[in-house]
């Protein structure tokens, strides 16, 4: 599932062609159980999606691999979702982020998209909602992504 | 500039000292003059002597025990009648007066809004006129000169009965006039008082529940997370197994129906939840656009189900409103809801926000204002007997197992810790309105505080989905 992944170059250099076919997700939550049901289902879905079950299993994971997206719990042990997100940004500015939260919140999706979430979900969630905000924030990134290659001064995170 | 809290008590204070002032001069006045005169005088000056004591006590009461918003005006009205009785029994000069009449000012001036400070202003002002037209223009006899202490009926013993008449005459215009004018400045400050004492008292019960409710929604809050995350577990590996089972199969079947019980729980924990948790975030000023912009794209899925039309009415200019953002989300979300559920396909939803000023100001200088939310749905409607329980927690009209019943106990909830006012109005087959009004301190903006100005009130317009 992600042998050939390790092989790969940084994100800042990944061409930005076909984003959504090939992409490359990342699940991090403490359930270990919940984490691998929404691996099952972006595989089915045609992504490649790794899973994590903790921050710093997330952190390790990104230092290998550079994720188009990655979909965050927002209550975790070591670090809340938001920690994790600004830390994940950090190291690869063209990153996409999903919040997932139990608390399904107003505010906690406002703070999150104010700390560059591209969305949030808030839990249980229908594994089609999943689906479709999945393919909805690649396409978004694609845009941006798009956006960046036209005009590289313009475009940053934050106007999304 | 002090805080409401602050005035009131300074202007408690106030009220003590005057108070005290008028039992003083009570007790000097009778002391200066109580051996001398009549029977009947030294009875009426006993009278006012215990009206001061009473007034003492009062006084001594708001020491002790904190004069409550009742007791005050009791307080104020108390006072105000006894320098209307002292004033109808003594003859001296104006400057007597105004010792009172600077207290009830400044008491005025602390508490209240500047167009009836003015209104009080004039009013005194007139009296002092009126008094001074009286006492001087008139030529008062000698023995009413300026400093001297006088009991009518020692003063009017020693005039000729012509003039005596002038006196009770004059002297009955003048008690007249300061008896109605201690009353209504008694009236005016006990309703302003009452009114912002309510306020405070208001404001401490919201915080009292609210204590409570932060225990409460706590443990709800617990609860919720533990269940929510067993029921999105079995939820989605129920969608996956549904995914892998061959189609029209029993088992399938039976997987929809589990799916269907698994979706009614995890909406009546989320309904619980939100009942439970307004009260947790805290205070703050909200922008009802973002909140607007936010419910809006949040019921897009839904719209798109009914294939209905979505029409914003909102003023770019909305000024903030103080409050919880989580609540008012959670109002304009159920109440949308509500209308997109009961339009049927072509259906038009309408969302509406302005800004207005109260109809109810205290003074043409209050403007403070409120906002006017409409939703308005071409749905099916509300029967009539329906509508009366509408906002009982638990009550639903969408069938067993549709509804958990709280959406608009917790829409009723929210508004008023907003103290706002909800009303719905509907008619069968034709359609629902629900009219929101929330106070805000805030003016409507000179600017749109929007940069996108988004609400161009384009209707959102979807076509049913023929397939899903």
């Amino acid at each position: 599932m992600k042998k050939s992944s390790s092989k790969k170059r940084p994100a800042a250099k990944k061409p930005a062609k076909n984003p959504v076919g090939k992409a490359h997700l990342l699940v991090v939550d403490d359930e270990a159980d919940f984490a691998k049901m929404i691996q099952k289902t972006l595989v089915q879905s045609g992504y490649r999606v790794d899973a994590a079950t903790s921050a710093t299993q997330a952190i390790a994971l990104q230092r290998k691999h550079s994720y188009d997206l990655a979909l965050v719990d927002m209550r975790m042990p070591e670090m809340t979702g938001l920690e994790l997100l600004q830390y994940l940004k950090v190291r690869d500015k063209k990153i996409f982020v999903l919040i997932m939260t139990a608390y399904g919140s107003f505010t906690i999706g406002i703070e999150s998209l104010r700390k560059g979430a591209s969305d949030y979900l808030s839990k249980p969630f229908k594994l089609k909602t999943l689906k479709d905000k999945v393919g909805e924030a690649l396409k978004r990134r694609a845009q941006f992504l798009e956006e960046q290659r036209v005009h590289p001064e313009r475009a940053t995170m934050d106007e999304l | 500039m002090p805080s409401i809290e602050t005035k009131a008590q300074n202007f408690k204070i106030l009220i003590r000292v005057r108070t005290l002032c008028l039992a003083l001069m009570i007790f000097l006045l009778w002391w200066a003059e109580g051996t001398e005169t009549s029977s009947a005088v030294i009875v009426g000056w006993k009278i006012l002597i215990f009206a001061g004591i009473l007034g003492l006590v009062f006084v001594v009461l708001g020491k002790i025990k904190k004069i409550t918003g009742i007791l005050l005006p009791f307080v104020l009205l108390l006072d105000s009648v006894l320098v209307g009785l002292w004033v109808s029994v003594s003859g001296g000069p104006v400057s007597y007066y105004i010792p009172f009449f600077m207290l009830t000012l400044i008491s005025a001036i602390m508490v209240l809004p500047a167009r009836t400070v003015v209104v009080v202003i004039l009013g005194i002002l007139g009296v002092f006129i009126g008094t001074i037209y009286l006492d001087f223009i008139w030529n008062l006899p000698a023995s009413f000169e300026a400093g001297k202490i006088n009991f009518i009926s020692d003063a009017l013993e020693k005039l000729p009965p012509a003039d005596r008449e002038t006196i009770y005459h004059q002297q009955t215009v003048r008690w007249f006039f300061f008896f109605v004018m201690m009353i209504a400045t008694g009236v005016l400050l006990m309703r302003q008082v009452w009114l912002r004492e309510e306020r405070v008292r208001i404001r401490e019960k919201a915080l009292e529940q609210k204590r409570h409710l932060i225990q409460m929604g706590e443990l709800t809050g617990r609860i919720a997370h533990g269940v929510n995350t067993p029921l999105g577990l079995i939820s989605g590996n129920l969608e996956l197994l549904m995914a892998e089972t061959r189609k029209g199969s029993s088992t399938l079947k039976q997987l929809t129906q589990i799916d269907q019980y698994v979706q009614r729980a995890i909406r009546t924990v989320r309904d619980i939840l939100d009942f439970s948790r307004q009260s947790m975030s805290e205070i703050k000023p909200v922008s009802l656009l973002q909140v607007i912009q936010a419910v809006t794209s949040a019921v897009q899925a839904k719209l798109k189900k009914v294939g209905g039309t979505l029409i914003l009415d909102v003023d770019p200019k909305l000024p903030d409103v103080t409050g919880y953002p989580e609540g008012l989300f959670q109002v304009l979300l159920n109440l949308l809801e509500n209308a997109v559920d009961s339009i049927r396909d072509g259906g038009i939803v309408t969302l509406s926000a302005h800004f207005q000023y109260r109809s109810l100001r205290l003074s043409a200088h209050d403007r403070r204002g409120e906002i006017k939310i409409v939703v308005r749905d071409t749905g099916r409607g509300i029967a009539a007997d329906e509508l009366k329980r509408i906002f009982e927690p638990f009550y639903s009209t969408k069938g067993f197992g549709k509804g958990t019943g709280l959406g608009l106990a917790i829409v009723k909830r929210i508004v008023d810790e907003h103290q706002g006012s909800i009303k719905v109005e509907s008619r069968l087959s034709e359609g629902t309105v629900f009219t929101l009004l929330l106070p805000t301190d805030g003016l409507a903006r000179e600017e749109s505080n929007h940069p996108d100005d988004f609400y161009y009130n384009e209707p959102i317009t979807h076509q049913k989905e023929t397939s899903e």
